[in-house]
């Protein structure tokens, strides 16, 4: 076991999310072996990794999203700014909002675009409709969706390209100011075009929150994250500053999985 | 396509079948409306039926009706609702108890409705309303423990119960879990979800069942034969303990406690056709809110 623990660069000193000895379980099955691993803050973090490897997972166990699905089971120590986001007392609906997410499969609700993005503000009990209306054109302007949608606020979601769905449901993530966006393979159902823009928001959203994103495609790791991480069968095998990790990765299997050789 | 001879054989038994279904409906309705149209009028509706049943109208029997599914609906379909709100989004899918309630639902939509009759006689009415009288009053004549209009409700309600429930747990099943997680993942809490994207989205399937499973109820006799239902009372119900006519009820005293069957039968007829026009009225407007909610789905 220890030495196959995955060589973690020194804890960065201004990580946001500290995971510590993490195990997830599905019922008897054990989906997420041990990890460790430091998601610095104002960054993009990628997980990459052959499908089923359990990066979606641990992603999941970011917000406590794995605590919807009954036979899920999370040990260990996930800390956000030093606090355990599982410790005794803590409200998961306390962590979600801190800690936001964006699906691999657009999911805006059948409202108009307006109440999409302004549905978090409500539900957290704001009233006032001047701060909801400015705070969803800030937030459809920081996913970059705003000139496109201006004219048709207060129309369906679901007539928007899938593209801007996905910005959609970004905006919407961004509206309840979180500190943290877990995004869940967000370009994977997109077009080329889709997907470059959708990688230029995360570049751009970097600068002001802490970005871990799951992603199939190696090419997409490179061009939007600062590090990587490489998970393997639930462990995680190496997690190092991406460009590291593309050119001299330290372990074997990583440079297998990064030079197409399986996965 | 071609039609092989397997086809044409399969396409003939079906299409007789369906000859068959609709020349039944046919004749059935057109009876109905034949025999059954002449003798509405204002006064039909609008007046008390004569002593001998037959003269007269029957309004304290729509009025009873009416009252009656009103009852029974506030009874019964808030609980069937939040029972499967509870079955579909809060109870684990291991959960022993939802699995019991669920055994519990479906078995009880088995059972005969003349059975929930009895039930209702025997547990509203005798232990209910027994207990309540011998709490409240001194032994004399019973005041609630006995069939009223309230008992005979609350007895549909629980008839309706299993349908309400089933049919609210299928619309709630069609809202995609998708926008569950989305909706959690804004840190919305549980009931914050299943209030403002779960319920919205299902409603329209929600309100068709209800309405449907209202429609049946209205239409039910059996159960409130010893209920509550009386079989010839010319005044209208102005108390929950009161007794009540019903159109349903009234159809079936009409047809066999009658002293002169013929002569009976134009009322017969009226009295039926109304109680068909409530009921597929009721069916009709669950057939427009199924069809305005999938339009509102649409982008």
């Amino acid at each position: 076991m220890t030495e196959s623990k995955p060589a973690v660069a020194e804890a960065p000193t201004n990580a946001k999310m500290e995971t510590r000895n993490v195990n997830v379980f599905y019922g008897s099955n054990q989906a997420i072996k041990d990890v460790d691993l430091d998601i610095a803050d104002r960054s993009v973090t990628a997980l990459i990794g052959p499908s089923g490897c359990g990066k979606s997972t641990y992603l999941r166990a970011l917000n406590r999203m794995n605590d919807t699905i009954d036979i899920c089971r999370v040990e260990g120590r996930i800390l956000l700014d030093g606090e355990d986001i599982y410790g005794r007392g803590v409200d998961p609906v306390e962590v979600r909002r801190r800690v936001g997410m964006v699906f691999q499969k657009s999911n805006p609700f059948p409202k108009s675009v307006f109440d999409n993005v302004a549905f978090g503000l409500r539900i957290g009990g704001e009233k006032d409709k001047d701060v909801i209306a400015q705070r969803v054109e800030e937030s459809l302007r920081g996913a970059a969706l705003w000139d496109e949608v201006k004219d048709r606020l207060q129309s369906s979601a679901l007539g928007l390209s899938g593209g801007q769905q996905q910005r959609l449901c970004i905006a919407r993530c961004l509206a309840v100011w979180p500190e943290v966006i877990l995004m869940d393979e967000p370009a994977s159902a997109l077009d080329p075009i889709a997907t470059a823009k959708i990688e230029e928001l995360i570049r751009e959203l970097r600068e002001q929150y802490t970005i871990v994103i799951v992603t199939h495609s190696m090419q997409q790791a490179a061009r939007v994250s600062d590090s990587t991480a490489f998970f393997y069968m639930g462990e995680l095998i190496e997690h190092d500053e991406t460009e590291t990790m593309f050119t001299r990765p330290a372990k074997k299997r990583t440079e297998e999985y990064i030079s197409g050789r399986f996965g | 396509m071609r039609y092989t001879k397997k086809d044409w054989l399969l396409a003939g038994l079906t299409g007789l079948s369906l000859a068959v279904i609709l020349l039944l409906l046919a004749v059935l309705l057109g009876q109905i409306v034949w025999h059954g149209a002449p003798v509405i009028s204002a006064e039909f509706l609008t007046e008390k039926p004569g002593p001998d049943m037959i003269s007269g109208g029957i309004w304290p029997a729509i009025y009873g009706t009416v009252l009656m599914t009103l009852l029974m609906t506030l009874a019964g379909v808030p609980v069937g609702i939040a029972t499967a709100i509870f079955l579909n989004e809060y109870a684990s899918p291991r959960s022993r108890l939802a699995k019991l309630v669920r055994i519990a639902v479906n078995n009880l939509a088995g059972v005969p409705s003349i059975v929930f009759g009895l039930f209702g006689l025997g547990f509203f009415i005798i232990f209910v309303g027994g207990s309540m009288d011998a709490l409240l009053y001194d032994d004399s004549a019973p005041v609630w423990g006995k069939p009223s209009i309230l008992w005979a409700s609350l007895t549909l309600a629980v008839l309706t119960l299993p349908v309400v429930i089933v049919t609210t747990e299928e619309a709630l099943r069609t809202v995609p879990s998708d926008i569950r997680d989305a909706s959690l993942a804004l840190g919305a809490t549980r009931f914050q979800t299943v209030y403002k994207i779960v319920l919205p989205n299902a409603k329209g399937g929600i309100l068709t069942g209800v309405i449907l499973a209202v429609s049946r109820g209205a239409g039910e006799v059996a159960p409130i034969i010893f209920c509550g239902a009386a079989n010839f009372l010319p005044y209208l119900p102005t108390d929950l303990r009161d007794m009540f006519m019903h159109l349903g009820y009234h159809v079936y005293a009409l047809a066999t406690q009658s002293p002169n069957v013929d002569a009976a039968r134009p009322t017969l007829f009226g009295t039926v056709l109304v109680l068909l026009m409530l009921t597929f009225s009721l069916n009709l407007l669950a057939v427009i809110i199924r069809s305005r909610s999938r339009a509102a789905l649409r982008p």
